[in-house]
């Protein structure tokens, strides 16, 4: 198991990584060169080339240790191979398949031949035609012995005679008469031996030997009891005949008689040619079966060799094919995550690097198209964002609808307007509307809708329980599109708000058009009352001195209160900008409380508040004046109060925040109510714009909030009450009517 | 894993099976005429391989050879190599055995195989070096062997694998202690 695995790591392992593969490969292919060329010269050695002959077995070791090399990396290749498919790494089936296939296609051809081959070379060729050779040289064989045999016993008979004829001799006669007997019988050699071995005489055709061979004792003993034997010997392919056999001396011990006889030249040549062949025949058919196995085991090397080359070339070509394919499965799979950054690297020129070129320029042509896609996205998500805000900034309710006449978008003035949940009606049908949306439901229903309208304006008016509301309404139709069904586009307000905002408006033109026209001539008049009274003064009695300085001074007054008048309309006319930003109004509203709260003694001044830290879109510069403004006029009121009370108090209710500033002053007078308080130059105090909280009023509109005032029910005095959003504007997405999610801007 | 060990294990050992056939025992030294000469005895096995290859015209050349070694006290130095080679060949006509000494040309004729293997287990008085050449704690490294180089190339494989063509002996080491 840990083997399986630490073969696992090395396939895995930067292991067979791309660097290691570059250098594996050449590596096998180097020792299959080597392991091939090894094979040739045994091949050389085996055809009998001795050159190679004395390296056979360095070549031999040399060729298993190479073959058995290429079968270590070629199971590790195959090994790692059948890891990747198993994992289902990307070309992995791919290289299996056109590895089986390709080995396929070249074993079945390469072992067919191999198949023959062993076949051809186990043929016994020459088994029947040399068969009648075989036989001539048998019987060439037998002949030449049978030759030789004869012309022995031959010998042996004129031995035994010559043994007869010394046999009396004495020892001086037979050392005289030994070398004519030897050139009479035509003997080579003539030897005697007395009983014990020694030599008594010697006569030999040889003068440069002195010695004869001396027979062993047991042929001594051989020779006297066969009654003499003989022994064919062969020296470099001359043959002779040496005879033993014993002579009988009358009275005495047995002496011997040693005899050499050469064959003739032309028997001995011959009969050594004949040797020769038959010996070369045995030596042939003792090696054919010798040579046709090593040829086979040499063929079989081959057969190993080329079948893992094969193997290993297969792998290799395998691996170049699922190469730029692998890379381009890489490629398709980062295109399908949305990465188009991703560039095949092209290192070739063929088919593949073509395909692999096609794909990087449509990677490129799409990156392309996405990139102006994402562009165009955003240039629309802006614009609409764009067009939202300046929705959702209309102090006019807008709505619109879809053929159908359900809801898609509302901005927050047209909830705050119907005041009813209108995220419950966005793409419900008008009949389906929940009870909570009756109000808008009812809206809907007064509505004249006519295909192909413009500007169509309209009164509606609501009467709902205990609730009553009049509002002006402009319908628009939208046109159709072949992709897009026409809808509609309401834009309403309360007929109240609208004439108050139309009246807001008069008097803000009024009020700028004022500012401008007085504030030009006042500079010169306060100019010219001065220099009057600079050329008068001196000239004049005291009487009329001291009215001219009265004079000057009531004129220089009123100046200046009508100049500080103009700078309030100004102010009133100027539009406000706001610049909204998150803000804690709790820590805001502890602030301006702790600056008025010890302001007067006879004042007692409580802040109430239900929540720690509340935070709202504002403007703190802003809401700072509104609370300063609506404090002062608290203070005004309690002035003549022995034991004024004025108390500041924050709550939050469902997505509203309540801030009330109350008094124990005079408060409002009868006549005066909620509409009237907030029109400019309508004020209670003797001195005094009445710009003030048409001031605040416009802040507060600015924040998307209601301001009132109100007597106190139980006590005297006012209550100021402001109600602002927690939460922002809330806009539907109009894009999908399949995407019911409302955004928040 | 378990059968490539087997494998692995079978090719170690399977040399070491096909040596041994051949014996030589403890042999003699003496010195005469201040040379170290030695006799000795050995079970020389002829075994059918080389039989057959020799009654087939094949000639097999066979040695004694002798490593004398001083004992150094880094490692054994090496005194001489040498060795007593024999060529042995059949004659057809002769239905003889003949052995050969290569380099005196001297040679010996045999009927049978019997006294060929008998006159090549005994080897007398064959001369190793001069006496004075002896260092003291001399040892020998001897063995029997057939030589492989001039066999023909086909036979090369099989002798490598076949025990029937076994001959060698081992190698022994004896101290070298002059009688």
């Amino acid at each position: 198991m840990a083997g399986k695995q630490s073969l696992v790591r090395l396939a895995y392992r930067g292991k067979l990584g791309m660097k290691k593969k570059k250098i594996i490969f050449p590596l096998a292919y180097s020792v299959a060169f080597l392991t091939l060329l090894s094979l040739l010269l045994l091949a050389q050695a085996t055809e009998g080339s001795e050159k190679f002959e004395q390296l056979y077995q360095i070549l031999l070791i040399t060729i298993i240790v190479g073959i058995s090399c290429l079968f270590i990396i070629v199971i590790i290749y195959l090994f790692y191979a059948f890891i990747h498919y198993r994992r289902k790494i990307p070309g992995a089936t791919l290289s299996i398949t056109i590895l089986w296939r390709t080995l396929l296609l070249a074993i079945i051809p390469l072992l067919l031949i191999a198949f023959f081959a062993f076949k051809f070379l186990r043929y016994e060729f020459q088994s029947s035609f040399d068969q009648g050779i075989n036989e001539a040289l048998t019987n060439s064989l037998i002949l030449s012995q049978k030759a030789l045999n004869i012309r022995a016993l031959q010998a042996l008979k004129e031995s035994r005679n010559v043994a007869k004829t010394i046999a009396p001799y004495e020892y001086i006669i037979l050392q005289t008469q030994l070398e004519r007997i030897r050139q009479s019988i035509g003997a080579s050699e003539l030897t005697v031996f007395d009983e014990k071995g020694f030599i008594q005489a010697f006569a030999s055709v040889n003068p440069e030997l002195i010695i004869p061979p001396i027979p062993e004792h047991s042929d001594f003993i051989r020779a006297e009891n066969q009654g003499g034997i003989f022994a064919i010997e062969s020296n470099n392919g001359q043959f002779a005949i040496r005879v033993l056999t014993d002579i009988n001396k009358p009275g005495a011990p047995n002496y011997y008689l040693q005899t050499l006889f050469f064959v003739p030249d032309t028997i001995s040549k011959l009969t050594e040619q004949v040797n020769r062949t038959v010996t070369e025949r045995d030596k042939f058919n003792y090696l054919m079966p010798r040579v046709n196995q090593s040829f086979i085991f040499v063929m079989i090397l081959v057969l190993l060799l080329a079948i893992l080359l094969l193997i290993l070339s297969s792998i290799g070509f395998a691996n170049a094919m699922v190469q730029p394919i692998r890379e381009l499965i890489r490629g398709t799979k980062s295109v399908s995550q949305g990465d188009f950054n991703h560039s095949l690297v092209i290192k070739r020129y063929d088919d593949f690097g073509t395909l692999m070129q096609s794909f990087n320029r449509m990677t490129h042509s799409l990156k392309t198209a996405t990139e102006e896609a994402e562009s165009n996205r955003h240039k629309v998500e802006s614009e609409r964002a764009y067009l939202a805000t300046v929705i959702n900034h209309m102090t006019a309710g807008v709505l619109t609808l879809d053929y159908r006449r359900r809801l898609l978008t509302f901005n927050a003035s047209a909830k705050q307007l119907l005041d009813c949940p209108l995220a419950e009606a966005v793409l419900v049908n008008i009949n389906k509307l929940s009870a909570n949306v009756k109000i808008y439901q009812e809206f809907i229903q007064q509505v004249s809708f006519i295909e192909g309208v413009s500007g169509n304006e309209k009164e509606i008016k609501i009467n709902q329980a205990d609730i009553s509301k009049h509002f002006i309404i402009r319908l628009t139709s939208l046109p159709s599109t072949n992709e897009l069904h026409g809808g509609y586009v309401i834009i309403f307000d309360e007929f109240g708000h609208y004439f108050q905002r139309q009246k807001q408006a008069a008097w803000e033109e009024v009020a700028r058009r004022l500012a401008h026209e007085i504030k030009n001539p006042l500079t010169p008049i306060l100019l010219a009352a001065e220099r009057l009274n600079y050329k008068l003064s001196g000239h004049l009695a005291d009487k009329e001195q001291q009215l001219l300085t009265r004079s000057i001074k009531v004129i220089s007054n009123q100046v200046k209160s009508l100049k500080n008048m103009v700078d309030d309309f100004s102010n009133f006319a100027k539009p406000i900008t706001m610049k909204a930003k998150p803000l804690e109004i709790t820590g805001l509203l502890k602030e301006v409380f702790d600056l008025y709260k010890d302001h007067d003694s006879k004042i007692e001044f409580s802040l109430q508040m239900t929540e720690d830290k509340v935070f709202i879109q504002g403007s703190e510069q802003l809401l700072r004046q509104v609370f300063h403004n609506l404090i002062k006029n608290a203070i005004e009121a309690c002035e003549n109060q022995s034991s004024g009370k004025i108390v500041i108090a924050l709550s939050q209710q469902n997505d509203k925040l309540h801030i009330s500033i109350t008094d124990n002053g005079v408060g409002l007078l009868s006549d005066s109510n909620d509409n009237n308080v907030f029109e400019p130059y309508v004020t209670t105090k003797e001195k005094g714009t009445g710009l003030g909280l048409a001031i605040v009023q416009k802040i507060i509109h600015e924040h998307y909030g209601t301001i009132s005032l109100h007597n106190c029910r139980h006590h005297h005095g006012v209550t100021a009450e402001i109600i602002l959003p927690l939460t922002d504007i809330t806009v539907i997405s109009t894009s999908n009517e399949n995407n019911h999610e409302p955004s928040t801007i | 894993m378990g059968y490539l060990k087997k494998l692995l294990l079978f090719l170690a050992i399977y040399p070491l099976l096909l040596f041994a056939e051949s014996e030589i025992s403890k042999p003699e030294f003496v010195i005469e005429d201040k040379t170290l000469l030695i006799n000795l005895a050995a079970n020389i096995d002829l075994p059918v391989g080389v039989i057959d290859a020799v009654d087939n015209g094949i000639e097999l050349k066979f040695a004694y050879r002798f490593e004398i070694y001083a004992d150094k006290w880094y490692k054994p130095l090496a005194i001489a190599k040498l060795k007593k080679e024999y060529c042995l060949s059949y004659n057809r006509i002769t239905d003889e055995y003949k052995l050969r000494d290569p380099i005196t040309y001297q040679a010996h004729y045999f009927k049978e195989l019997r006294t060929v293997k008998a006159y090549l287990s005994r080897l007398t008085e064959f001369p190793l070096l001069l006496s004075s050449q002896l260092p003291k704690n001399a040892h020998i490294k001897l063995r029997f062997e057939l030589s492989a180089k001039n066999l023909p190339a086909f036979v090369k494989v099989e002798r490598l694998f076949r025990k029937k063509w076994q001959v060698n002996s081992p190698w022994y080491d004896w101290l070298i202690e002059v009688n």
